[in-house]
């Protein structure tokens, strides 16, 4: 076993004690263990864990790595077409949540690991190492990826967030985003694991007066939100008691929302980081309660240990940033992956553009093109395209962000059919996450170009 | 309460994809763990129930205790409609 690994599974009796959410007692991690060890899958097998934020997806996820499988977290409301072809193209072992339906999942062995079902594909070979973790990107890369990390490097990058955020075993960190996205599982959660500190879990829905009363009741010091979550703090005129340090993963946090936030006497230090799946996830901070006024609208400098470099900058210093980190992931897998996001050098390539100064303050402009942040979540127009396309009467979709932050796709149908709209809506829906549904289906005529 | 509770079962349904029988969504069932409804869903599951309620849903009630199963939704939804 690893050295990470190993740090994260001795951690386990210590960490049950420090860590709680809101549902009933988890079940004992041991039992976890053991109920993965009887699946007797082949070292490097991949598990795909979609469950709740909470003690007991935690525990899954470390039984099913302390076993020598590869944990691959996933949103708990994944349609299970989704989760069948996320079986093929990242070749998946087993699937593993509380939900699960075993009459949907035929010709499969079934088993039952604490109180969450198991479904075993047919015997695969594994596709990937011992220790390795998969790391949905989902939002950015299509449906059907992930990053191969090593558990090594992902305890890499939560330490280096740990001690740019100044997090020790003396805190008490609140969890409310998601744990199956990199934020909510490696930094915060390893991160927790790795600091020695405290961890409460909450689950949606979210609500700011209750954020106010966890903080308040549980005595909370460190949390970490998103700018949409920031932005209802602020309208809403929430007013929570102080915190050590609040953090926000900042690419879309205008210098005005630091300021207001900085202007509330609840917040002492506030943390605008910058990472992406890819980089393991963290790979900038700002801490803009020290930071000069004229670098509120950065991300602030890379972590130590990380290097920046900005891509063909043009005329305005603006190219695609790279970034070379010891957590970077190993390689990318899954559908349409025809080529790995590195370069000869082994620089990462984010395909966000950015400035960098001479201080190393690196600057979001804009993202690529077929990336979009529609209410607070990242998504891929490219993959709903697909879905919209895999419809019998659509011959092309396009989709783009439309008035108000909506999302807005347009079709052309096959043998001038008038489409009927609400049809493929309720079509998009069952394979789509609800973030990913559009707000407006419009079609287009044959006489407007497309490409 | 057994109307309220069939109406909550066909948003689930038919707005928030949920894949299971209609006649195994049980009341008591966690609407978390046991339909996988995520922060979207209970955004999505709160602006369908305004909707087809006629009630508006505050942020001060739109908590995870009442979001917990279809029964402790369907008590909201009967107190504000009882309130109106």
């Amino acid at each position: 076993m690893s050295g990470a690994a190993g740090m994260i599974v001795d951690s386990v009796d210590d960490l049950a004690r420090r860590i709680s959410d809101f549902e009933a007692p988890p079940p004992q991690y041991d039992r976890l263990y053991e109920g993965y060890a009887r699946l007797a899958l082949q070292p490097g097998s991949a598990v795909l864990i979609f469950a709740p934020n909470g003690v007991e997806f935690l525990f899954h996820w470390i039984a099913a790595l302390a076993n020598g499988y590869v944990p691959c977290a996933i949103a708990p409301s994944t349609k299970t077409s989704l989760v069948a072809a996320l079986q093929e193209s990242l070749n998946i072992a087993a699937i593993v949540g509380p939900q699960l339906d075993p009459a949907r999942y035929p010709a499969q062995h079934f088993a039952k690991i604490g109180a969450f079902n198991a479904v075993v594909r047919e015997r695969i070979p594994p596709a990937y190492e011992p220790f390795d973790v998969l790391v949905l990107t989902t939002g950015t890369s299509g449906s059907q990826t992930a990053c191969v990390h090593s558990i090594e490097s992902l305890v890499w990058n939560a330490s280096r967030t740990n001690e740019a955020l100044n997090i020790t075993s003396a805190d008490k960190q609140l969890i409310v985003l998601p744990m199956y996205h990199t934020y909510g599982l490696v930094t915060q959660s390893i991160g927790s694991i790795v600091s020695g500190c405290e961890l409460k879990i909450d689950g949606p829905p979210f609500n700011a007066n209750r954020f106010a009363d966890l903080v308040r009741r549980e005595r909370i010091s460190i949390c970490g939100i998103t700018p949409t979550i920031a932005r209802d703090l602020l309208g809403g005129g929430t007013v929570l008691p102080p915190v050590r340090s609040m953090s926000i993963g900042g690419d879309r946090f205008s210098p005005e929302d630091v300021t207001s936030l900085l202007s509330k006497p609840f917040i002492n230090e506030l943390y605008i980081t910058y990472g992406l799946t890819e980089a393991g996830p963290r790979v900038s901070v700002l801490p803009a309660h020290e930071a000069p006024v004229a670098a509120y609208d950065s991300v602030g400098r890379a972590f130590n240990g990380v290097s920046t470099r900005i891509e063909m900058p043009d005329a305005d210093g603006v190219g695609q940033l790279l970034v070379k980190t010891p957590s970077a992931c190993r390689r990318k897998v899954g559908e349409n992956i025809q080529r790995q996001p590195f370069t000869s050098d082994g620089f990462l390539e984010t395909g966000d553009f950015f400035t960098k100064d001479a201080a190393g303050y690196l600057r979001y402009v804009a993202r690529r093109a077929d990336i979009l942040v529609i209410k607070g979540e990242k998504l891929n127009t490219r993959s709903i395209d697909l879905v919209a396309e895999s419809h019998p009467d659509v011959e092309f979709a396009r989709t783009t962000e439309g008035d108000a932050n909506s999302l807005v796709t347009r079709l052309w149908a096959k043998y001038d059919k008038v489409l009927d709209l609400d049809q493929i809506r309720s079509f998009m829906k069952s394979s789509l996450r609800l973030h990913e549904v559009p707000d407006h289906l419009v079609q287009q005529g044959k006489d407007v170009f497309h490409k | 309460m057994s109307s309220i509770d069939d109406c909550l079962r066909d948003i689930l349904l038919e707005d928030l994809f949920i894949e299971r029988d209609r006649d195994k969504i049980l009341p008591t069932d966690s609407l978390r763990s046991d339909f996988g409804v995520d922060s979207l869903g209970f955004v999505e599951l709160k602006a369908q129930v305004e909707i087809r309620f006629g009630i508006v849903i505050s942020d001060d009630d739109f908590t995870p205790e009442n979001f917990a199963t279809i029964s402790s939704l369907a008590s909201l939804i009967d107190r504000r409609r009882s309130a109106h």
